[in-house]
């Protein structure tokens, strides 16, 4: 018999939503487990902002052989260089797969803070549009929640995550609880201004909304703007659950926090009908233990939480733990990214910036708005913003020597980008199920992983592409270049889905409160939760649900419901 | 390495000795004659191997701007701003600021 401990609630996870689920738990007098598969982050040894190129082996250039073994999926993400790498998990030790031509990119980390520690901080709100999307053209079940549902629980995690912006009364993206904007810079203000005259108003350029803190807020320090935030920050500037949730949770005394804890799957008691607990390996050790708890909330990222659900199959649900449904795996989605267009901004050659601002501009959806466009459904969002590039342009320039030298001493020209995401359709092909031929390092199947962009996702890539160079030139730009990159599924590292919310328990995974409907104290509130994508990056959604599926929770068990 | 050598065969060629011990004016001869090459090379063949001259010009760019003097020296070196400004005159900012890589 394992070694048995007893909670009030267990959180799998310790990213972006666990660290939310240990919070909120923790706060309202549960006494909270929360188990993470890797290890512990020390900021004051781990995080890395400091370290200059020079003090590094290849100078910021990253061991190519070493990451080719190692990691070589994880390094197809930005943040996954010679210095942040180790904030990644090992590809060899956590092995999944897919068809031959069909690639799926699944950037993860293991760590205590998840992914929090490397995200890209990138925070807004769903709107109406978005909740009723899918009841509107009929792709995918309808969400079982509206925008007054959640806009509370907006409010209050962006209270406490700090998140900086500027309002603009837009509808379909709403405004969120701000702290004052970062500045938009010469470039962008132009473009912003060239794109509200030329456009009335429907398209508004604005800076882009993030969980990067502009004042003091919450016991943690300003933003100093160096620019390098997934190297891990010291003053704890952005959010993550590893800077604010956790240290919350733990001021009350009731969180137990166990590191190397590799969930096994989720314990389902046929008598009582409820998940009893959690089965875990030791990751170091490799011994097998039991947690029990109250409720379990699966916190692990929408493919580990539903890959642990597949693993907890029982005679009940052959096809997966709380799988009444058949929905479990499918409906996989992540955003597009990559349509858009370049140039250049004359007139402004006497100004530049001063610091190195971590974060960009944000165009918000104008397609399919207010009326339907005939190529496709749903819309895009766009990222990006103004620069001048510094000495790199040497690469592209005649000339060699002092003068060359001395040139590059002073900016290149303004350059400004469009960047778009678009939504992804919810279809059932999207799926993962258990690889039944290959298991990871702690002898756990992996995930086969299936997942193609449809047509109508390529059909909006284009069209970001058009409207880009089109407001490009609106706004005066010299040397427009459009382009379309074909990114591979995963790579824009928002995958969804594959344990979706709804209304009717025959189609779907999860109930409006992010609730199992066959196995009642067992929630997921991380991506797996989600019924459509919108185009917004997720996770204060993610942060949001979380919060709110506790709240309710926790109103159960006061009630005796759970 | 097999453009290193050919830039001393070259000098050697042309002068009689390896290119590091020959004078300035014979060195930028022969750097503006690989330069141009490489640059015609660019122009003409589509998927072409980055030519010599670019790919080396481009690592000495890297290992100079990543290096304590490029960055300290050359640039202007701001670890930590400590604020950000969209919109200054270029005057405040004389040097091109690191990326921060």
């Amino acid at each position: 018999m394992p070694r048995q401990e007893h909670y009030d609630a267990i959180v799998v996870g310790s990213g972006i939503t666990g660290g939310w689920a240990a919070k909120e738990l923790t706060e309202r007098g549960l006494r909270t487990l929360v188990l993470e598969a890797g290890r512990s982050i020390d900021p004051e040894n781990d995080y890395v902002m400091t370290t200059q190129p020079w003090e590094l082996p290849f100078r910021g250039r990253r061991d190519r052989i070493k990451q080719e073994r190692e990691r070589p999926i994880q390094r197809e993400c930005y943040a996954c260089d010679e210095w942040s790498e180790k904030f990644f998990v090992r590809d060899d030790e956590n092995p999944y797969t897919t068809e031959d031509g069909k690639p799926f990119l699944w950037i993860r980390s293991r760590q205590v803070g998840g992914r929090s520690i490397v995200w890209g901080r990138q925070v807004y709100r769903l709107s109406d549009l978005d909740f009723e999307a899918n009841a509107r053209d009929g792709f995918g079940v309808d969400w079982p929640i509206r925008y007054a549902d959640i806009e509370p629980w907006y409010d209050h995690v962006e209270r406490f995550i700090g998140v900086s912006g500027q309002a603009e009364g837009l509808a379909q993206l709403p405004d969120s609880k701000f702290l004052p904007p970062m500045s938009l810079n010469c470039a962008e203000q132009h473009v912003r201004e060239s794109l509200m005259s030329h456009f009335s108003g429907e398209r508004v350029l604005t800076i882009g909304r993030c969980a990067i803190l502009t004042a003091n807020h919450g016991g943690r320090r300003a933003c100093h703007y160096c620019g390098t935030c997934e190297r891990g920050c010291t003053t704890h500037s952005y959010f993550s659950s590893l800077a604010a949730t956790l240290p919350a949770a733990a001021v009350t005394g009731r969180m137990t926090l166990r590191p190397h804890s590799v969930v096994h799957s989720v314990i389902y008691d046929p008598t009582s009908g409820r998940a009893s607990g959690v089965r875990v390996i030791d990751a170091e050790t490799q011994e097998t233990l039991e947690f029990h708890g109250r409720v379990v909330f699966l916190c692990a990222s929408a493919l580990e939480s539903t890959r642990i659900l597949l693993h907890s199959a029982t005679e009940r649900w052959p096809d997966g733990l709380a799988n009444s449904s058949g929905q479990l795996g499918h409906n996989l989605m992540d955003h597009t990214m990559g349509g858009g267009a370049q140039g250049n901004i004359s007139g402004m050659d006497d100004k530049w910036v001063y610091g190195r601002r971590p974060n960009g501009i944000y165009l918000p959806r104008f397609r399919n708005v207010s009326e339907q466009h005939p190529d496709f459904l749903r819309g895009y969002a766009y990222q990006g913003g103004g620069s001048r590039i510094g000495w790199a342009r040497g690469n592209d320039m005649p000339g060699f020597g002092a003068d060359f030298k001395h040139a590059l001493r002073a900016p290149g020209p303004w350059q400004f980008r469009f960047y778009g995401f678009g939504e992804c359709l919810p279809r059932e092909s999207n799926q993962v199920t258990l690889d039944p031929d290959r298991v990871d390092a702690w002898g756990i199947p992996v995930l086969n992983i299936h997942c193609e962009w449809s047509d109508n996702e390529k059909a909006a890539l284009n069209d970001m592409s058009i409207q880009a160079a089109e407001m490009l030139e609106a706004a005066g730009a010299s040397e427009v270049n459009t382009f379309i990159e074909d990114n591979p599924p995963g790579l824009t590292i928002h995958e969804m889905g594959t344990a979706r919310m709804g209304r009717d328990p025959a189609t779907s995974v999860l109930n409006g409160w992010n609730q199992s409907w066959d196995v009642p104290n067992l929630f997921v509130t991380d991506g797996a939760c989600m019924t459509s994508s919108a185009n917004q990056n997720p996770s204060l959604t993610y942060m949001a649900l979380t919060a709110r599926a506790v709240d309710y929770a926790v109103k159960q068990i006061a009630d005796g419901e759970l | 390495m097999r453009g290193l050598t050919e830039v001393d065969e070259r000098t050697q060629a042309l002068v009689g000795v390896v290119f590091a011990q020959s004078g300035a004016d014979t060195q930028t001869e022969i750097l503006s004659g690989l330069e141009a090459e490489g640059r015609a090379r660019i122009a003409s063949e589509e998927d072409a191997p980055r030519p010599f001259f670019q790919q080396f010009r481009g690592l000495v760019l890297s290992g100079y701007y990543s290096s304590e003097i490029g960055l300290r020296e050359e640039l202007l070196y701001q670890p930590i701003p400590g604020r950000f400004d969209g919109c200054v005159d270029v005057s405040e900012v004389t040097r091109s600021v690191s990326d921060g890589n």
